[in-house]
C-alpha cells in the first residue's frame, strides 16, 4: 500500500511536468493552429541560460565568462536566474514566431511543420555545440534535502513535488485569469477562433499571435527549470519530455487547457504504474505504452478527450 | 483577309515568336525526343554514380554508396509526404527496420544477402501499413505527434529485445558479400562489388518507384492529396490509399536501410534515434518533395553534412547545419532546391505540355 501511494506521488510529479509543457503546446496551437515541435528545445536553451546566469565564471560552462563580463551582478541568486530563464524562454518563443513562422508563405501544413522541425534541429545542435553533451546538475527550486517530505500513510510526498504542483496551479490560475478577464485574453480567444474576423474588428492579429508564442515559451522555460533538477540538464533532456507532453496534449485534444492538465496526469500515471507493476514493460517500454494509450484514445475519439470537433463546410 | 479577334491575334503572334525564337530547344512533354532526353540524363547519372567510387579513395567511395542507399529511402519518404500529403516524421524507423531485417536475416537466420534484400521491403511495407491504419482514423493534425512518438519509441523497443537485436552494442554481419572471381581479378578492389550491387538494386528501386508513382495507385494517392472529397466521389478508396501510401513509403525506406547495411554491415539501436527520422524529413524538404532530383539533393546533403563536420572536426554536430538549412529553405525556397535545378534546365530547354 505504501508503495502504491509512493507511486501515485511519483506519477503526479511526472504528470505535472508533462501537463506544463502540454499547456505551452496548447497555447501555441490555439494561437497558430500548429504544433510547435521546437517547444522542448526552446525550453532547454532557456534552462541553460538560467544555469549560466547563476554560475560563477568557469571554463567548464560556456557563456559564464561572457556573462560575468557583460551582465552586472552575476552570478545571480537562483530565483533571479529562473526568472531570467522564463524571460528568455518568452523571448525565444516570440522570436521564432516573428522571424520564422510569420514569414512563411504557406502558413498552414507542411511549411510550419518543417519550420518547427528545423528550429528543433538548429537549437538542439547549437546547445550541443555550445554546452557540450555533458550531464549537468541543476539546483532545485524548492528545498530538496533528504528529510524534506511529508509522510502520507507510508508514502513520501516530497516538497519539490508539492512545489511543482503548486507552481502548475498558479500558472493555470494566472492563465485562466488573463484569458477570461483581461482584454488581451479576449483578443487571444478571438484570434484563436477566427483570425480573419479578428483582423476585421481591429485586433492586431500578428502581435497577439506573437504574445501567445512568448507566453508558451515562458511556460516551457519554467517547465524545463522544474524538470532539470530530477532528470539532470543535458542537450537532449527535453526530447523525451516533449514527446510525453505531445502525447499528453494530443490526449487532451490540443486546443483545451484543461485537457492538457488531464492528459499530462494520465500520461504520468500510465508511465509510472506500468513501469512499476508490469515487469515486462519496465522503464524502457513506458513510452511505447503511453503511445499505445494515445492511439487507443484517438481511435475512439479522433479529436482527443476534450478537443472541439470541427465540422467543415464543403 | 479575315480579321482575327484581338486576343486570338495576340496569342497567335506570341506562339509564333516562341516557335521561331526557340524552335530547336522546344520539346513536347511525352514526345519521343523528351523521353530520350530524360532517359539519357538518368542513364548518365547512374553511370556517374556507379563509376565514381572506382576513381576515389575507399572512404570517399563509400560515401557514394551511402548516397544511393539514403536516396532510395528518401524516394520512399517523398511518396508519402509529397504525393500522398501525409506527414511522416518516423521514416528513420522504417529505414531502421529495413537495416535490422537485413542484418537479422543474414546474421541470425543465416540466409543469403539476396533474401535479406527481399525481406526488408516486405517488413517495411507491413510496418508502414500499420502506421497507415492509424492514419486512417486520426486527424491530420495529430499525425505529427503520433509519428514523432513512434520515432522516439523505436530505439527503446529495439533495446528491450536486445537478446535478439543486439541492442545498443549493435549486431554485425560477419560473412560479407563476396565478389565473384572475375570482378576481383579485373578491378583489383573486391570491396567495390558492394557498391555495384547497391547501385544495381538502387536503380531498380528508383525505376519501380517512378512506376508506382505513375500507376493507378500513384494517381489515386495524388488525387487524395489534392482533393480528398473529389477523389472519393470519383471512386478512390481513401482509407485504402492512406494505408498504401505509408506502406509503399516504408517499403522503399526499408530497402534503402538494407542497402545501407550492405555498405556498413552493423546496426546499433542508438543510431536510429529520433534525430535520424527528423534528419530524413529535413533533407527531403530541403531537396524538394516532388521530383527524384529532390531526393538526390537530399541524400547528398544527408551524407555530405556529417562528413564535412567530421572532416573539419567542428564542434557542431550535423544537426545545426541541417536545422539551419531547413529553416532557410522554408523561408527562401519553400518548394525545395530541386525546383531551382529544374528552372535552370528549363532556361536551356523549353518543355511544352502535350496537346491532348
Amino acid at each position: 500500500m505504501a508503495l502504491f501511494i509512493q507511486r501515485c506521488f511519483d506519477a503526479v510529479a511526472n504528470g505535472v511536468i508533462y501537463s506544463t509543457v502540454a499547456l505551452a503546446l496548447v497555447i501555441v496551437f490555439r494561437a497558430t493552429a500548429t504544433l510547435n515541435l521546437a517547444q522542448g528545445e526552446m525550453a532547454n536553451v532557456a534552462a541553460y541560460i538560467g544555469l549560466v546566469l547563476r554560475t560563477p565564471a568557469t571554463p567548464a560552462l560556456a557563456g559564464t565568462g561572457l556573462a560575468a563580463s557583460i551582465i552586472p551582478g552575476t552570478p545571480w541568486p537562483f530565483w533571479a536566474a529562473v526568472v531570467a530563464a522564463v524571460g528568455s524562454g518568452a523571448l525565444l518563443g516570440a522570436g521564432v514566431e516573428r522571424l520564422i513562422v510569420r514569414r512563411l508563405t504557406d502558413a498552414k501544413g507542411l511549411a510550419v511543420v518543417s519550420a518547427t522541425v528545423g528550429t528543433l534541429l538548429l537549437m538542439n545542435g547549437t546547445t550541443e555545440a555550445v554546452w557540450r553533451p555533458v550531464v549537468r546538475g541543476f539546483p532545485s527550486l524548492f528545498s530538496n534535502k533528504p528529510n524534506d517530505y511529508l509522510a502520507v500513510s507510508g508514502g513520501r510526498l516530497r516538497y519539490t513535488t508539492l512545489g511543482t504542483l503548486l507552481t502548475m496551479f498558479v500558472v493555470l490560475l494566472i492563465l485562466g485569469f488573463v484569458l477570461h478577464i483581461t482584454k488581451l485574453g479576449l483578443a487571444f480567444r478571438a484570434v484563436s477562433s477566427d483570425r480573419a474576423a479578428s483582423a476585421l474588428v481591429g485586433i492586431r492579429v500578428g502581435r497577439i499571435t506573437m504574445l501567445g508564442w512568448a507566453l508558451a515559451g515562458a511556460i516551457g522555460g519554467l517547465a524545463a527549470c522544474l524538470v532539470a533538477p530530477t532528470v539532470l540538464l543535458e542537450p537532449n533532456m527535453m526530447v523525451r519530455v516533449l514527446v510525453f507532453s505531445l502525447v499528453a496534449a494530443t490526449l487532451g485534444g490540443l486546443d483545451s487547457l484543461g485537457g492538457a492538465l488531464v492528459g499530462g496526469v494520465t500520461v504520468g500515471v500510465t508511465q509510472t504504474m506500468l513501469a512499476g507493476y508490469v515487469p515486462f514493460v519496465g522503464s524502457t517500454l513506458s513510452l511505447p505504452c503511453a503511445l499505445a494509450v494515445m492511439v487507443l484514445v484517438l481511435l475512439v475519439r479522433p479529436a482527443g478527450l476534450f478537443g472541439r470537433r470541427l465540422v467543415e463546410r464543403v | 483577309m479575315k480579321q482575327l479577334p484581338l486576343i486570338e491575334l495576340e496569342t497567335a503572334t506570341a506562339t509564333r515568336v516562341v516557335e521561331f525564337g526557340r524552335d530547336d530547344r522546344t520539346i513536347e512533354r511525352g514526345s519521343r525526343q523528351w523521353r530520350m532526353l530524360v532517359v539519357g540524363c538518368a542513364m548518365l547519372a547512374v553511370a556517374v554514380v556507379a563509376l565514381l567510387p572506382f576513381f576515389l579513395p575507399v572512404i570517399e567511395g563509400r560515401l557514394v554508396s551511402r548516397v544511393v542507399g539514403i536516396g532510395v529511402a528518401l524516394v520512399g519518404l517523398q511518396f508519402c509526404v509529397g504525393r500522398a500529403g501525409q506527414l511522416s516524421l518516423c521514416h528513420g524507423v522504417f529505414v531502421g527496420l529495413g537495416s535490422y531485417a537485413m542484418t537479422l536475416s543474414v546474421a541470425r537466420m543465416g540466409w543469403p544477402h539476396l533474401v535479406g534484400l527481399l525481406v526488408a521491403p516486405v517488413v517495411g511495407f507491413v510496418a508502414g501499413s500499420f502506421v497507415g491504419v492509424l492514419a486512417v482514423r486520426i486527424k491530420a493534425t495529430y499525425l505529427g505527434p503520433v509519428t514523432i512518438s513512434v520515432a522516439v519509441a523505436f530505439p527503446m523497443i529495439v533495446k528491450r529485445f536486445s537478446w535478439f537485436t543486439g541492442g545498443s552494442s549493435g549486431l554485425g554481419i560477419v560473412g560479407e558479400l563476396n565478389a565473384p572471381q572475375w570482378f576481383a581479378s579485373v578491378v583489383g578492389r573486391p570491396h567495390l562489388w558492394n557498391h555495384v550491387i547497391i547501385v544495381a538494386v538502387g536503380t531498380v528501386a528508383v525505376i519501380l518507384a517512378s512506376n508506382v508513382t505513375r500507376s493507378p495507385v500513384g494517381l489515386a494517392v495524388r488525387a487524395m492529396a489534392d482533393a480528398p472529397l473529389a477523389a472519393a466521389a470519383s471512386g478512390v478508396n481513401l482509407w485504402r490509399m492512406r494505408v498504401v501510401a505509408y506502406g509503399w513509403s516504408a517499403a522503399f525506406g526499408a530497402l534503402g536501410g538494407a542497402l545501407l547495411v550492405i555498405d556498413t554491415p552493423i546496426v546499433g539501436a542508438d543510431s536510429y534515434d529520433v534525430f535520424r527520422s527528423l534528419g530524413y524529413f529535413a533533407a527531403m524538404m530541403v531537396g524538394g518533395v516532388s521530383s527524384m532530383i529532390g531526393a538526390a539533393i537530399g541524400a547528398i546533403i544527408l551524407v555530405a553534412v556529417p562528413w564535412l563536420t567530421d572532416t573539419f572536426s567542428l564542434t557542431t554536430g550535423p544537426n545545426v547545419v541541417l536545422g539551419a538549412l531547413l529553416v532557410l529553405s522554408t523561408l527562401l525556397a519553400p518548394h525545395g532546391l530541386a525546383v531551382g535545378v529544374l528552372a535552370l534546365v528549363r532556361r536551356r530547354v523549353r518543355v511544352t505540355e502535350s496537346a491532348d
